[in-house]
This record gives C-alpha cells, sequence and structure tokens, in this order.
C-alpha cells in the first residue's frame, strides 16, 4: 500500500515474530495491488473499465471489501459511497484548483452505490453505469489492517498493533497485560506539543481518524479537502475530524468518512445505531463524544 | 501626611533605592541569589515609622527602581512588585499582631519568605505553569532567602539600635528588654 | 554584631531553625524524587517548543517572543550557554543532568524529563 504501514508484536520468539509480519505485510501489499484506484491492472481498474458492460470476476478479498463498502453505504444513506470515483478524479488536491460546478454536476449522476451488483457466488462484481467508478480510498486502509490482524493471529502471534496511516487495530495486551495507549491527532496543529488532542486506551479494537487536514488546499479563507460528500461533489464542511473506534477495521475506517459528511448530530444518530463509539471534533473545534467514551477519553491540554 | 513623613519616606526610599541599585549591579554566584537588601530599610522604616511608611518606601524603591532599569510595567517589575508588597505585608502584619514575639532577624525571615512565596507563586501562574519546575527550586530559594534573611535582620537591628541612640527620640514599642 | 545576634528572641531563633531544617529537607526530597531523565523538553511560554533526546550532543538555537538563547546538551547534560536576559541566571545554572533551568525573563522552561513530552507519553500509535 502507498502509505505508512507500521506493525507491532508481542511474541517471546523473534523468530516467530519476523516470520508473521513479514507475512501480513506481504498479505497488504497483495490487498493494496488488487484494490489500487491508480494502477491499471488492479482488480479494482478492470472492474471501472468494464462499467456499464460488463462483470469482472474478482478475488474474495476484493469482493468482500466492495460487500463491506456497499453495506456502509446502506447504512449511512450514502454519506459513504464507494462509486464516488468521477468526483475523486475531478479533484485534485495537488494544485490549489476548484473544479468546475458544471463538471460536478455532471458526474453526479455516476456517484450511486445501488448501481454497484455483485455476485457473492461467482465473486462478480459489476458497475451499472458507464463511466462509473469505484473507489475503495475510505476503507480500504481499515480493511487491510484486518487482514494483516488476520495474518498476524493464524502466524501465532496473539497480540499486536497494526497502524496503517491513521487507521489503527489493536488486538490483545501489550506486555504485562496492559492495554494499548492510542491518541488521537488534534486537527489543527500549531506544533508538536498538540500533536494530539486526547487518548484512550484500546484492547482488541480498531480506532479510525478521518479529517480535512488530510489532503487539502484553502482558497479564499475556505479549506477544500478530500472528504467530499457524495451528495453534493463538494468538501463536507461541518466537521475537522471523526474518530471512530469499532470491532474492526473496515467498518472503523468507512464510518468515519460517512460520519465526516453526515454532520456532528447524524454522524453520532448513525455511531450510536451501528453501536460503535466515536469522537467528533466540529469546525469551532467542539468535541463531542459517544456516552460511553467519555470516562475513557483523556484530553490533552490545548490553547 | 505631615512634612516630616514625606521626608522621612522620600530620604529611606532613596536609600532602598541606592541599596537595589548596589544589589542590581553585583555579579550573582548562585541563580536565584538575591542579597535583599532593600529590605533593611523597608525593615527599619516598619519598626521605626510603621506599617504605612514601609509600604511606601517600598512601593518607591520598586517603581522607581524598575523605570530606572528599563522594566516597568514587565515581568521582572511584576515580580519584584509582589514580591516587595508581600514581604511587607506579611511583615507588618506579624508586627502589627505580635509586637514582642519577633525582633528584626525574625521578621526579616518572614519578610524573606513571604517575598520569595509571592514571586514563586506569581512565577508558577505568569511564566511557568510547570508545578514540578516550580517545586524544584522552591526549596533552594527558600534557604538562600532564609540565610540572605537573616544577615539582613542583623543589618537592620543593629542600624535600628543606632538611629535610637541618636535620634534621642523615644520609640518605646521597639524597646525590649 | 554579636550582640544583635544574641538579642534575637526565641521565636527568632525557632523560625531559623524550622526554616532552614524545612527548606534542606525540601532539597532533598526534590534530589531524590527528581527522576533521571532521558529527554530535553523545551518549554516557551507554557507551551513545548522542542524535546531532544538527552544522550545526542546538539546546540540549539532558541528564539523567543523575549530575547534568544543558545541550549548546548553534551555528554548527557543540558546548558543556557547564552541568554539576552539580563541577569542570565539561566546561564549562571550551568550544566544540569536532572531538574529544569528557568529563564524567568524569556518565559522559557528547560526540563530534563523521563519520557517524551506529556502529549506523545507512552502512546502506541496516532490516529489521525
Amino acid at each position: 500500500m502507498d502509505t505508512y504501514v507500521s506493525i507491532t508484536v508481542v511474541s517471546e520468539s523473534e523468530q516467530v515474530s519476523q516470520d508473521a509480519i513479514e507475512q501480513a505485510f506481504a498479505a497488504i501489499e497483495t490487498f493494496g495491488n488488487r484494490i489500487n484506484f491508480y494502477s491499471d491492472k488492479s482488480e479494482l481498474a478492470m472492474i471501472n473499465r468494464s462499467a456499464g458492460t460488463a462483470g469482472v470476476s474478482v478475488s474474495t478479498e476484493t469482493l468482500d471489501i466492495i460487500d463491506k463498502a456497499l453495506f456502509v453505504a446502506d447504512a449511512s444513506n450514502g454519506a459513504f459511497d464507494p462509486t464516488i470515483g468521477p468526483l475523486i478524479q475531478l479533484w485534485n488536491f495537488h494544485e490549489p484548483v476548484k473544479p468546475h460546478p458544471d463538471d460536478i454536476k455532471n458526474r453526479l449522476p455516476l456517484v450511486n452505490y445501488r448501481h454497484v451488483s455483485i455476485d457473492k457466488d461467482g465473486d462478480v462484481v459489476m458497475l451499472k453505469e458507464k463511466n462509473m467508478l469505484l473507489d475503495l480510498g475510505g476503507i480500504a486502509k481499515g480493511y487491510a489492517a484486518d487482514i494483516a490482524v488476520d495474518v498476524l493471529k493464524k502466524n501465532g502471534i496473539s497480540s499486536g498493533l497494526v497502524v496503517i496511516a491513521g487507521d489503527i487495530r489493536t488486538f490483545g495486551s501489550k506486555p504485562g497485560g496492559k492495554p494499548w495507549n492510542i491518541g488521537i491527532r488534534n486537527p489543527r496543529q500549531k506544533n508538536r506539543a498538540d500533536e494530539i488532542i486526547a487518548k484512550m486506551q484500546l484492547t482488541d479494537k480498531a480506532i479510525s481518524t478521518s479529517g480535512d487536514y488530510e489532503r487539502f488546499f484553502i482558497q479564499d479563507g475556505v479549506r477544500y479537502h478530500h472528504l467530499l460528500n457524495p451528495g453534493t461533489g463538494f468538501p463536507a464542511m461541518t466537521i475537522r475530524s471523526v474518530s471512530i473506534i469499532a470491532d474492526k477495521g473496515v467498518f472503523a475506517d468507512a464510518f468515519s468518512t460517512a460520519v465526516f459528511v453526515l454532520g456532528p448530530e447524524k454522524g453520532m444518530d448513525l455511531v450510536n445505531k451501528m453501536n460503535m463509539e466515536a469522537v467528533i471534533i466540529d469546525n469551532n473545534g467542539t468535541i463531542y463524544t459517544t456516552e460511553a467514551l467519555k470516562d475513557k477519553l483523556y484530553f490533552e491540554k490545548i490553547d | 501626611m505631615q512634612s516630616q513623613d514625606k521626608y522621612r519616606i522620600a530620604v529611606l526610599a532613596a536609600y532602598a533605592l541606592a541599596l537595589h541599585g548596589f544589589e542590581y549591579l553585583l555579579p550573582t554566584p548562585i541563580p536565584w541569589f538575591r542579597l535583599g537588601l532593600a529590605n533593611i530599610i523597608t525593615l527599619v522604616a516598619l519598626t521605626l515609622y510603621g506599617f504605612s511608611t514601609a509600604m511606601s518606601v517600598t512601593l518607591i524603591r520598586v517603581i522607581l527602581a524598575s523605570i530606572f532599569t528599563g522594566t516597568f510595567l514587565g515581568p521582572a517589575f511584576l515580580l519584584s512588585l509582589s514580591g516587595g508588597v508581600s514581604s511587607t505585608a506579611a511583615m507588618g502584619l506579624i508586627y502589627a499582631v505580635q509586637r514582642n514575639l519577633f525582633g528584626p532577624v525574625g521578621l526579616s525571615l518572614i519578610g524573606a519568605l513571604f517575598h520569595n512565596i509571592a514571586q514563586l507563586t506569581l512565577a508558577y501562574f505568569l511564566f511557568i505553569q510547570r508545578i514540578e519546575a516550580i517545586l524544584i527550586i522552591s526549596p533552594l530559594v527558600i534557604f538562600i532567602g532564609v540565610l540572605t534573611g537573616f544577615a539582613n535582620g542583623v543589618v537592620a537591628d543593629i542600624l535600628i539600635k543606632n538611629i535610637l541612640k541618636k535620634d534621642g527620640e523615644t520609640i518605646h514599642n521597639v524597646t525590649r528588654d | 554584631m554579636k550582640k544583635s545576634i544574641k538579642n534575637t528572641t526565641i521565636a527568632d531563633r525557632v523560625l531559623f531553625f524550622v526554616l532552614i531544617a524545612c527548606s534542606i529537607a525540601g532539597m532533598v526530597i526534590v534530589q531524590e524524587a527528581i527522576p533521571q531523565g532521558a529527554y530535553v523538553n523545551i518549554e516557551i511560554d507554557g507551551s513545548l517548543a522542542y524535546t531532544f533526546p538527552l544522550d545526542s550532543d546538539r546546540i540549539v538555537p532558541v528564539s523567543t517572543p523575549d530575547g534568544d538563547m543558545i541550549i548546548e546538551i553534551k555528554d548527557e547534560k543540558v546548558r543556557v550557554s547564552e541568554s539576552d536576559c539580563p541577569k542570565k541566571f539561566c546561564v549562571s545554572q550551568g550544566w544540569i543532568a536532572k531538574g529544569a533551568i528557568i529563564c524567568l525573563p524569556n518565559k522559557t522552561v528547560i526540563l530534563v524529563e523521563q519520557g517524551m513530552p506529556y502529549s506523545e507519553k507512552k502512546l502506541d500509535a496516532i490516529s489521525g
């Protein structure tokens, strides 16, 4: 995967650890190649090329992540949408240029997760409309963390920590039975001192954060970032960052994007409905957390 | 206020200012080492002429010294002011309540202690905000304060006795057996 | 002078010895309580500005809104080698291996501490 990956394991044997970690990295690599939006050779690219014409037979893994993406899309009523590809293509965060509103308007009808059909028996995926594009960027890192944890467990590791950019999956506990200490990045850092805004202890949980600071440009005082609202084609503006704590990385990752798009109130409703935990920082800097998390979060002093 | 009082405050403040300035010029061998010589004058003023004279002398000294050194209303001024006012107030209070319990040496020790406590507290709230840092230096600062406070108290005692002898004024409230 | 000392009241003497005893006790406690540090954390005006490991030598020019200073880390000790504050208490404090150097005029605290700054202390990962 084209991002920062770190794997930590607790084991008595150096050899077991190294083998397990090697295998986990390899599994992440294989998975990353299958669902790479930007590579012509990936399974995802094949699905996209065949949009509107034919179904594509894919690996179980690819089918599974698309299936889960559709589940989150459905649960969030389209706030998370894996068919956001045409809009992602339009926005280029390497240069501070806003796409023309007409272009966005023209592509909006292509964004509709209901037009993805999957055949679980034959492992076939099809996009029903021409020019539709699947993009799994909002779910892939969390899923990859899950893959890595499964591989580690199969290789005899009972506790560890997999970090893929901001998506973290913990399992088991640290030596001495201690939980893992996880920080949540401050979405508006001034210096190293306020790198995190809160911290908490996690075991056997995944946490993912979606923030408007990851890829963005600022034009006329407005921050245009990569978390697009599938309904409008423009960045969702009510939140700075959302952290979701769930059992699986795949859901933490995808729902953090969905909640970001929904905004603090509707987002929190979704989180509660899905029985997950969340920390939401809205665009005034107000912090919302789920009820159960209130006693577990330690907030850092920031000015 | 009588003109004699004004004159007395002016002379005492001038002495205090001179000591303050002298001390400012001295090299400081140990960090946080301050002689607090001006407190000698405050102590003399307090025992001989009362609390309001002592407080006036302190305020004039602190304000003028900061103007001369260009630190008026700056952090050094605030520290100096808090130290001066607290120590004068503490000494004045003890002197008013228990006149014969402490001599100049004891009063000087109290003055030094409150001077340091006020400065450390202010330093915490205004500048440092790290309680560990303050706790680390506090015992040393207070220890040095006790030594200098003791020395200043002895000097003040000598001065008070000499002034009393010279003046021939009988000031009953300082005579002790 | 001897006479002045002899003239002190009992309360004077008690106060003197109590203060001496308490402050010495305080110094001992502080010395014991200060942990052997591994990091140099430099805080300016109440917020952490720099963190360096104590065991790697370096010279750091530090610029604060109130004045500039040069902080030196060498042989697991730290000192302020130059400062444009008026009294240079921080400079005269010399090398320290634990505890803190405080420069009030520059609102700067240099702390030798056990861990990374509080915000990253013992964190296994950061989400975001």
